[in-house]
């Protein structure tokens, strides 16, 4: 049992936003950020994530504009959904593209990362007094007009502090104030960090290099020296940063970092480079070291396959940084693997990247992003179980893998199968080889998008929630030598066991509502789900 | 670094089985269909074939011996050069009786079966009656007797199944008088010293919640939990499979291993792993039948059977993509697919849908001699296109990182040579022809390749003060012209391991990439700082 921390609350209690992010030139004004509020609420969300861009928001230097940002908050108050806001700064993609004219016409005042060679990147440099001044002071200038006007009716939930921030185009900053710092000695309060923590990848990077006492950062971490530095300069520019607007207005504020490598991660990262600085879980315990007062690290995730998409959510689910998903991809395995996310890793919001996309011509959803919006729709109706058992061990999550046409689950007392697709065998049952059907012939692979998927909540010793597409659950009480049942599977459930199955919603206040029952056929070959029938409510007798 | 515990090897030298596990063959097949596999497996580039010998087939008078069934299967092998792995089918197969002997069949009373808790009988003997033991322990010595006397020397037949899928179905236990007193007898010695020499796992935690006694019935030193019953009746089938290879062994020192089909809803894989370990002295191997295809699946099951005890041999599998994971990543000493029959059409020729099958066994069998000199060493290293991934990072080179692309690069076009089609394997595409493969770095300039659909680029790890940039995930430089090559070689490995060049490569052949297709044999890429 883990205690899930809330970083999201309403009104002071824990809210669970999810929805999708805008693309990033979708916030300049009310026309073209109105298809991503349109978005949320064909997702059935709660929350949309947003830009707020520096250029816009500071055209000159100390003269503020807040039209957009007003803008924002009055569709979202119209539409009934909460905002993320995105704080595109000194960062975005590890570049600074989204910095004010005035900012990036004066290199001299605003220094740029400079390469090995002397070029200048078109990178704002970390160690540039001046570049962290002037973002401090438009971030707080944001800050006080968000507590100015939204203090009482908290539509604005949080605010991510800069984007995937790094140093693209070389493997660390050259510029002389950064070289003095590569030659200072490591800083002794990242020493003591790594010493008190005893493990993980900087660590690791420091006992490689040969556990010395105390010396400059090459003599610390050796190779992986270029990414410590970049880190904690980044990490403590950002905390500053954010420090400046919290001063101001207490919200959550987050980092988010670009983790997916090429679709392919898998394991620790040894000693080569990203985008340099970027929070990668080779430098997360830095962050974390360096952050104090951003809430949470979050992965922007990617990847397309199953194995390195949870490897990812294990690195960021830690106790000290709950898992938050502010962008991820749209297709592909993102349409189920969600649900571990939320049933193993705790993940505490859930956003897709592109909300934009989903919308058709007339307002509806786009065919192909049905699957999508299906997940979405899941997930959204079982809020109020996520907040009360996240953490307990009573969320199980339905994944249909490659190739699979069942899963089990062990409940307390009970066990399940889950049953995908056509059914048990999916006309496997074998005859003999010189007939089709042999068990070796290639399976059948799952379908490409729409899944089996979807939660199962055992909230009690004989009641279980469902929620999900593409699947049926049949449950038995687990063997016990006593009751001399038979031991078979068979596909359907025990009879006169199944007290009542209700499809049905949890309303404002988190109360179970019966829209339908279900009973007699509706119910003898399994307990099955769609997205569009809402929660299942399932209530079993001994 | 592991050691890896090579159980299979032919007069005196570790052998990597590399073939087919034929299960409804034997005496099931019609003239020429037997030699018919093994052609088709020698044309597939297997050296190993497993197949049935069934107690029916040898012994069908009691005491009465025909070996004609096991004597075709050695000529066979031994005419196509494949080693055999023969799967003694006896008194199970799939947990049922189907290949006893009718005179054990049609006499219940001596050869009692199991009995439910409702007291029907099972189709299913009991592995607590001694005269069905001693018939069967009889009955192996016989063929290891046999065995001895014709094949000591060539040594064609390099290890036995004893049984196959062994398992009580449709009951927890054997309710039988000699079953009841089977679970309220005290648990065996052995059982409780290898529970707490392994001092983890399901099983052993169960025991430590319920007190952690040493002594008492089944029921009592698991706190009346459901699952001791079930203990106690895989535990007497697995001692009841170690006396047989014992009685075996005995008479001809031949590895021996007992396959398993997993989890069956009362207790979990790794719960009839502890138990079939622990209670097996004289079983070289507890394999599993790995039938998962998706990725965590297969691997779970990976985890599970292999132990410092326990090399993992995966006796029947798919023969998909995950084997190489298994080889690189769990030391697997062996690989047999299921079901060689039905690959080839009448000509030997492989059938286009289980081409994939058959390229992998070509792969695999291409690097035997670096499997069996880098395995456990990590410097192998599996290639594997999971679902949707375009491409994959190799992080763990001594002084390189790979970057792999699969199909047709990053273009989608990059070229391999005028035999070979550009982009047959589809980046984003997933199916049973995925890109896959292994890596082996035998040097710290020197590589080797294998596999399907996939191209390489190795790129130096450089010190902190030269200059590089970055590798972003989006902005990969894929620049061969920039490498080092020494020289990029195919070519095989002769009889006697040593490395023979068939072709070399050059300019535009290695500017795109290092490509690797099935057919292509073995890549040697050799570099220089």
């Amino acid at each position: 049992m883990t205690e899930v921390k809330r970083v999201f609350t309403v009104d002071g209690k824990p809210f669970f936003p999810i929805g999708a992010q805008s693309q990033t030139s979708s916030a300049y004004n009310d026309s073209e950020s109105e298809q991503s509020f349109k978005a949320i609420k064909l997702l059935h969300g709660n929350t949309l994530i947003t830009d707020v861009y520096w250029e816009q928001l500071e055209p000159q230097e100390g003269k503020f504009d807040f039209t957009a940002v007003d803008a924002l908050l009055a569709s979202a108050r119209r539409y009934g959904v909460k905002l993320i806001l995105l704080w595109f700064a000194t960062w975005k993609n590890a570049n600074m593209d989204y910095a004010p004219e005035w900012v990036k016409a004066n290199p001299k005042r605003y220094k740029r990362a400079m390469a090995a060679d002397g070029s200048d990147l078109w990178v704002l440099s970390s160690y540039c007094k001046a570049n962290l001044e002037a973002d401090k002071k438009a971030f707080a200038a944001l800050c006080k007009h968000l507590k100015a006007k939204d203090s009482v009716e908290h539509t604005v939930i949080c605010l991510q502090v800069e984007n995937e921030p790094a140093i693209s185009g070389t493997d660390r900053d050259y510029r002389p104030e950064a070289q003095e710092v590569w030659n200072s000695p490591v800083p002794a309060k990242l020493m003591a960090s790594m010493k008190a923590a005893g493990k993980g990848e900087p660590y690791d990077c420091w006992q490689r290099a040969g556990g010395k006492k105390s010396g400059i950062w090459p003599e610390i971490f050796g190779l992986a020296a270029r990414d410590m530095v970049s880190a904690w300069s980044i990490a403590t520019y950002i905390d500053s940063v954010a420090e400046a607007g919290k001063t101001v207005y207490n919200l959550p504020m987050y980092i988010n970092a670009a983790v997916g490598a090429f679709g392919a991660w898998r394991g620790p990262v040894p000693d080569e480079i990203f985008c340099s600085g970027e929070p990668v879980p080779k430098v997360l315990d830095i962050y974390k070291w360096f952050t104090p007062h951003i809430d949470l690290i979050a992965p922007d995730i990617y990847t397309p396959n199953s194995t390195s998409y949870e490897a990812e959510c294990a690195v960021y689910a830690r106790d000290d940084n709950p898992l938050f998903l502010p962008e991820s991809g749209h297709g592909g395995c993102h349409i189920w693997n969600s649900f571990r996310a939320i049933a193993n890793y705790n993940l505490t919001g859930y956003f897709f990247f592109g909300s934009e996309s989903i919308v058709a011509e007339d307002g509806s959803v786009r065919p192909e992003a049905k699957n999508l919006v299906d997940t979405f729709r899941c997930a959204a109706a079982v809020i109020p179980l996520l907040l009360k058992y996240q953490g307990t061990g009573k969320v199980h999550a339905v994944v249909q893998e490659d190739y699979t046409v069942q899963q089990w689950l062990a409940f307390d007392g009970y066990l399940g199968r889950i049953q995908f697709g056509a059914g048990r065998m999916g006309g496997g049952a074998s005859k003999d080889w010189r007939h089709s059907g042999g068990q070796f012939t290639p399976r059948e692979q799952a379908p490409d998008t729409n899944r089996g998927r979807g939660l199962v909540f055992q909230t009690g010793k004989n009641e279980f929630y469902l929620v999900g597409a593409n699947y049926r659950l049949f449950l038995r009480p687990k063997y016990s030598p006593d009751k001399k049942q038979p031991l078979v599977f068979h596909d359907n459930n025990v009879p006169g066991r199944q007290f009542s199955i209700d499809e049905g919603h949890f309303d404002q206040q988190g109360k179970f509502v019966v829209d339908r029952r279900r009973n007699g056929d509706n119910i003898s070959n399994g307990l099955w789900v769609e997205p569009d029938i809402g929660v299942l409510r399932v209530r079993t007798c001994d | 670094m592991p050691k890896v515990n090579r159980v299979f090897k032919v007069n005196g030298q570790p052998f990597f089985p590399i073939g087919s596990e034929d299960c409804y063959a034997g005496y099931a097949l019609r003239d020429g269909e037997e030699e018919f596999a093994f052609k088709s497996l020698s044309l597939m580039h297997g050296n190993s074939m497993a197949m049935p010998i069934h107690w029916d087939a040898i012994e069908p008078e009691e005491g009465k011996f025909d070996f004609t069934s096991l004597d075709s299967l050695i000529a066979n092998a031994r005419k196509y050069d494949i080693r055999l792995i023969p799967l003694w089918f006896a008194t199970w197969k799939n947990g049922a009786i189907g290949y006893t002997p009718a005179w054990i069949k049609s006499n219940p009373k001596r050869f009692k079966r199991t009995t439910d808790a409702m007291g029907k009988e099972l189709w299913s003997l009991s592995p607590h009656c001694q005269a069905t033991l001693e018939a069967d322990k009889k009955a192996f010595a016989a063929i290891c007797e046999h065995l001895k006397a014709v094949d000591s020397v060539e040594q064609t037949v390099i290890a036995l199944q004893v049984e196959n899928e062994p398992d009580v179905v449709g009951s927890d236990r054997d309710y039988t008088p000699e079953g009841d007193a089977a679970f309220n007898s005290a648990v065996p010695a052995l059982f409780v010293t290898a529970m707490k020499k392994q001092g983890k796992g399901q099983i052993y935690d169960l025991w430590q919640q319920a007190g952690g006694k040493e002594s008492g019935t089944w029921s009592e030193v698991f706190g009346g939990a459901a699952e001791a019953g079930n203990f106690m009746e895989v535990w007497s089938i697995a001692r009841y499979i170690d006396a047989v290879s014992q009685a075996g062994k005995a008479v001809y020192d031949i590895p021996t291993f007992i396959n398993l089909w997993g989890k069956h809803g009362l207790i979990d894989s790794e719960m009839f792993m502890d138990l079939y370990r622990w209670a097996t002295p004289h079983v070289d191997i507890i394999a599993p039948d790995n039938y998962h295809h998706d990725s965590r699946g297969y691997e779970e099951f990976c985890a599970i059977h292999t132990r410092d005890n326990n090399p993992l041999f995966m006796t029947e599998t798919s023969g998909d993509q995950n084997m190489y994971r298994a080889i690189a990543d769990y030391n697997c000493i062996g690989v047999h697919f299921g079901g060689i029959e039905h690959m080839v059409d009448e000509n030997g020729i492989v059938l286009p849908e289980n081409k994939p099958i058959a390229d992998n066994v070509r792969c695999v069998a291409a690097v035997i001699p670096l499997l069996l000199k880098y395995q456990g060493t990590g410097k192998i290293h599996a290639i594997m296109q999971e679902y949707a991934m375009g491409g994959q990072w190799l992080r763990n080179l001594d002084g390189y990182i790979g970057v792999v692309q699969f199909g047709g690069g990053r273009s989608g076009m990059s070229p391999t040579d005028f035999r070979h089609r550009r982009n047959q394997i589809t980046a984003k595409g997933f199916g049973d022809n995925n890109a896959r493969g292994l890596v082996i770095q035998a040097g710290k300039h020197e590589f080797y390749l294998v596999g399907v659909g996939w191209r390489i680029c190795l790129k130096p790890k450089l010190a902190p003060d030269k200059n590089r940039t970055s590798l972003s995930p989006g902005d990969l430089v894929f620049d061969q012209i920039q490498e080092h090559y020494l020289s990029v070689d195919e070519g095989y490995f002769d009889k006697k391991g040593k490395f023979v060049v068939t072709n070399r490569r050059n300019g535009g052949h290695v500017n795109w990439g290092l490509w690797v297709e099935a057919d292509i044999g073995v890549v040697r890429v050799l570099l220089c700082d």
